[in-house]
């Protein structure tokens, strides 16, 4: 099935309706091999051979009892539970039908490629965030937001964005606070700048709304 | 003239070596024309849950 099925472009596409895992626990496997600046195993790559050794010494406990038929194509529930087995090799079609049979049962769920699309842009706007720069953060997750806020399936990437975008939006209202609490005890200049901070690096954000306005009642510049 | 000549062919040899170097350690990137395959069984059922998709398990040996 590695020759054949696997790299086939349809069980390909299939696969991304799915979380796959590969078990082959043969231990005189080839040495990795180098990509780049990565190792990995020649026959899967972005995965190291000892991976797959070690999943299936984790995962052949739970679905076999003594003899383990190589190949054997298992669907589960994202529990773990077993839905549907076959043993044996099979057709690239057949693969496919076992996917999208599963992924009918479980689902509505995200695809692979939406999946890493989030994932990526979370991760983007975690690194802005680590190096204060709250614009570029907002942007990642914003373009999270509006491209998964119609798809009822896609709801948990949105809710994990506007999670994020909420905490920011909190820590901009608090800076908002900081420049009241100034300007109340006569720190116009430093208010200024707390507040401009806040509307130029948070825009989009209820907070960068309340600075603007905060801002324009300071007293002028004579 | 020569001296100046040697010195810049020296620096984009440098450079150009660099380069190569750089490229060859770039992270390599998963070809879109292959299965993405899970770390760990671990990660696989997180990533099922978060995704709500079912789990496929390939059991396999080589040729």
């Amino acid at each position: 099935m590695d020759v054949s099925v696997y790299p086939n472009k349809d069980v390909i596409a299939a696969s991304k309706l799915c979380v796959n895992i590969f078990c082959n626990g043969e231990t005189d496997h080839a040495a990795d091999k180098k990509y780049g600046r990565e190792e990995w195993c020649e026959n899967n790559y972005g995965q190291k051979c000892a991976e797959h050794v070690k999943n299936h010494q984790s995962t052949s406990n739970l679905f076999f009892k003594g003899t383990i038929m190589n190949p054997t194509t298992i669907l589960c529930n994202p529990d773990g539970t077993e839905i549907k087995r076959k043993v044996g090799a099979m057709p690239a079609k057949d693969l496919i039908t076992m996917i999208k049979e599963a992924g009918a049962k479980v689902g509505p769920g995200i695809t692979q490629d939406e999946y890493l699309f989030a994932k990526g842009k979370l991760k983007v706007a975690d690194d802005a965030l680590a190096t204060k720069d709250t614009k570029e953060a907002i942007e990642a997750l914003n373009s999270i937001v509006k491209a998964f806020a119609k798809n009822p399936a896609d709801k948990v990437l949105v809710d994990m964005a506007q999670k994020k975008l909420d905490d920011i939006n909190a820590a901009g209202m608090a800076l908002v606070e900081t420049a009241k609490a100034d300007a109340a005890a006569g720190k116009v200049e430093d208010a200024r700048k707390g507040l401009k901070e806040v509307f130029s690096n948070y825009k989009g954000l209820e907070c960068a709304k309340v600075a603007e306005k905060e801002y324009a009642a300071l007293p002028k510049d004579k | 003239m020569r001296l100046t000549f040697a010195a810049a062919s020296l620096l984009a040899a440098s450079v150009a070596f660099a380069g190569d170097k750089d490229k060859k350690e770039k992270p390599a990137q998963i070809p879109a024309d292959s299965i993405h395959w899970a770390h760990s069984w671990e990660e696989a059922l997180a990533e099922a849950k978060e995704r709500n998709v079912p789990i496929h398990v390939a059991f396999h040996k080589d040729h």
